[in-house]
């Protein structure tokens, strides 16, 4: 009875604050209880570290978690994106279940907490390099135009600024990706394979950009990979 | 503004197009049905016009027996009664004939000596009569009597005597400033009037002088009261069928000028409404189409719409290019209607100038409400459909 009680109480303020507070609610940690995808639930590994665990995620920390082909890299971050629901067991951002959330809150948990870069990218071939990364930031007016073309530069592609995403190569459009993941706020920055198509130079100064504008943030790395071949130091390392 | 420039990928031209053009057809037609039947509306219902109120006046047939008084055409109280108990009458009234002579003179501008002629008085009640006049009025004290003749004698006096008797024309306002001389006589007195013509009527087919008058009149100068020969009769619909069977077994004879205007005028509100409906259908197809093609549309960009809710956009921020094209879109349909609406308007109160007066302050508000009113409802239907579309995708 006095259980229901507090559990009322706390989703009531955890709502309210939500409401009054959203820009600047932070999500400061991700537990994951006893969770597998549905699709695998059969012939999930038990020995996996993320699947039928109980872990929790901290806002600040790096985490690689390596996996596998086909162990559901991508379903667990599709998972915490909301990008899909069929999955067993529970997750939740301090404290809320994700069951919980509607599309208005997965709305703004993408605008304001949580940035991903997918696997395929998901940007859009008909606009411009400097257009795909405006209709992130104009969400939010995260970054300075200035900073944005700084990124650019950093990463060498400030040449193709105004080209359409479609004439640039897969390289390219890998960082052009990652600089959009940047022009939001963020807590938890999930990266499935991000470098895949990167040479090591090109890792290296994409690495460091990556790492300062985490420390500044104070946000969480979540990186997916085969292995462990990027240039990140990180708190926890998960086998799936 | 990018978002504008990304979801505009895929939109046909063509279809849009088409949309204009089809709602646009539908839109002025229902307009102008509806613009139409405003101006005819005082036609319609007015008292006085070609289309007045519904009134039969019904007579019996002249036949040989009739001529020689053997059978009589006067309506005896009791065929007046089984009349009003038909269902079909709303009221009824006789019409009171004069029992007195009537001589009426007058001097056209001393031009010609004196033009003067037997005349025939008769009265219906003044509920039965399509004029407004304050002339209208008879009182014993000031020896004045108001006339009301048919609109037909006019015509046949401007027409056909006149010409023919080197007399000058007389429109509707000279005439009425003619003074008469009326002298009754009868009943071993007699007596002049002054008098006027106040007004004219296309409903009753008799020279007409108020009610009261004619009931005193009679009193004084009549050689005693005669049963009507006439009545006329305000049916509940002057189409029901009923009413011909009615008359045609007693024998009676309907003055049907008036009947038939009444079905002219039945008949144009049904072809305004039919008009109006085939212009409903046309907008309603209009808008299927475009709920079509907007459908399409949002299944073409079905991928970049779920790659911007990825990036956290919402249903409304997604839905709103296509709202906004559409409600411009029916921003312009709606006033290039009301500009046709007004442009035809003007063509056929020009053509009817002649028969029908429209009142050019008529140009109502009223149709470009209406406009207002369907451009707002089909607007609403296609951003609530838009809406739908996108958060369909989301799914």
């Amino acid at each position: 009875m006095f259980d229901d009680y507090a559990v009322v109480c706390r989703l009531f303020l955890h709502y309210s604050f939500l409401i009054i507070h959203y820009s600047l609610y932070k999500v400061q940690t991700i537990e994951i209880h006893d969770i597998v995808p549905d699709p695998i639930a059969e012939v999930a590994s038990k020995t996996s570290e993320v699947w039928f665990k109980d872990h929790s995620f901290t806002r600040g920390k790096h985490y690689l978690i390596s996996a596998e082909s086909g162990t559901g890299k991508s379903s667990f971050f599709d998972f915490l994106y909301g990008r899909r629901h069929d999955y067993q067991g529970s997750i939740t951002f301090d404290g809320a279940s994700l069951h919980s959330f509607k599309v208005r809150d997965w709305n703004k948990i993408r605008q304001h907490n949580i940035s991903l870069v997918f696997q395929g990218f998901r940007l859009f071939p008909e606009l411009t390099v400097w257009e795909n990364l405006q209709l992130k930031n104009h969400q939010t007016g995260y970054l300075s135009d200035q900073k944005m073309m700084q990124m650019l530069e950093t990463l060498g592609i400030p040449e193709k600024r105004d080209i359409p995403l479609r004439f640039i190569s897969y390289g390219q459009q890998q960082r052009v990706a990652l600089i959009r993941a940047m022009c939001q706020p963020f807590d938890f920055l999930l990266l499935d394979e991000p470098f895949s198509h990167l040479d090591e130079v090109n890792q290296r100064i994409i690495c460091n950009l990556v790492s300062e504008e985490l420390k500044e943030r104070g946000a969480s790395l979540m990186l997916c990979s085969l292995g462990d071949p990027y240039f990140f130091e990180y708190d926890e390392k998960l086998n799936m | 503004m990018l978002l504008w420039k990304l979801l505009r990928k895929n939109i046909a031209a063509g279809q849009l197009l088409g949309y204009v053009a089809a709602t646009l057809l539908g839109l002025t037609i229902v307009l102008l049905s509806l613009q139409f039947y405003n101006d005819l509306q005082p036609v319609f219902s007015a008292k006085e016009g070609v289309f007045a109120r519904d009134y039969l006046v019904v007579s019996k047939k002249v036949s040989v027996l009739k001529t020689l008084k053997i059978s009589s055409t006067e309506f005896s109280k009791n065929e007046m009664s089984q009349i009003e108990s038909q269902p079909f009458v709303k009221r009824m009234a006789g019409f009171t004939a004069a029992t007195f002579r009537v001589y009426a003179s007058t001097a056209i501008s001393g031009k010609v000596a004196n033009f003067g002629t037997m005349l025939f008085f008769e009265s219906v009640p003044d509920t039965f009569l399509d004029i407004n006049s304050t002339d209208w009025r008879w009182n014993q004290k000031n020896n004045f009597i108001p006339i009301i003749i048919p609109r037909s004698y006019l015509t046949l006096y401007n027409f056909g005597f006149a010409p023919s008797q080197g007399l000058p024309q007389l429109s509707e306002k000279t005439i009425g400033l003619l003074n008469l001389n009326i002298e009754l006589s009868g009943n071993g007195k007699d007596a002049i009037f002054q008098s006027r013509i106040v007004g004219f009527t296309d409903r009753i087919n008799s020279i007409l002088v108020p009610q009261d008058f004619m009931e005193w009149a009679n009193v004084q100068f009549g050689t005693g009261s005669a049963q009507p020969s006439r009545v006329i009769i305000e049916p509940h619909n002057v189409s029901d069928p009923k009413l011909g069977e009615y008359f045609a077994s007693h024998q009676y004879e309907i003055a049907n000028d008036k009947a038939s205007a009444g079905e002219a005028s039945s008949f144009l509100r049904t072809l305004i409404l039919i008009v109006m409906g085939v212009g409903v259908i046309i907008t309603l197809l209009a808008l299927g189409l475009m709920l079509l093609s907007i459908n399409l549309l949002i299944q073409k960009n079905h991928a970049k719409i779920e790659n911007l809710s990825l990036m956290g956009f919402s249903t409304e921020t997604m839905a709103k290019p296509y709202q906004w094209l559409v409600v411009v879109l029916n921003v312009i349909i709606l006033l290039v209607s009301l500009v046709l609406v007004s442009y035809f308007r003007g063509k056929y109160t020009a053509s009817f100038n002649t028969s029908i007066h429209i009142d050019d302050d008529n140009l109502a508000w009223n149709y470009i409400l209406w406009g207002v009113y369907i451009v707002v409802a089909l607007s609403a239907v296609n951003i609530g459909w838009i809406y739908m579309k996108v958060k369909e995708i989301r799914k």
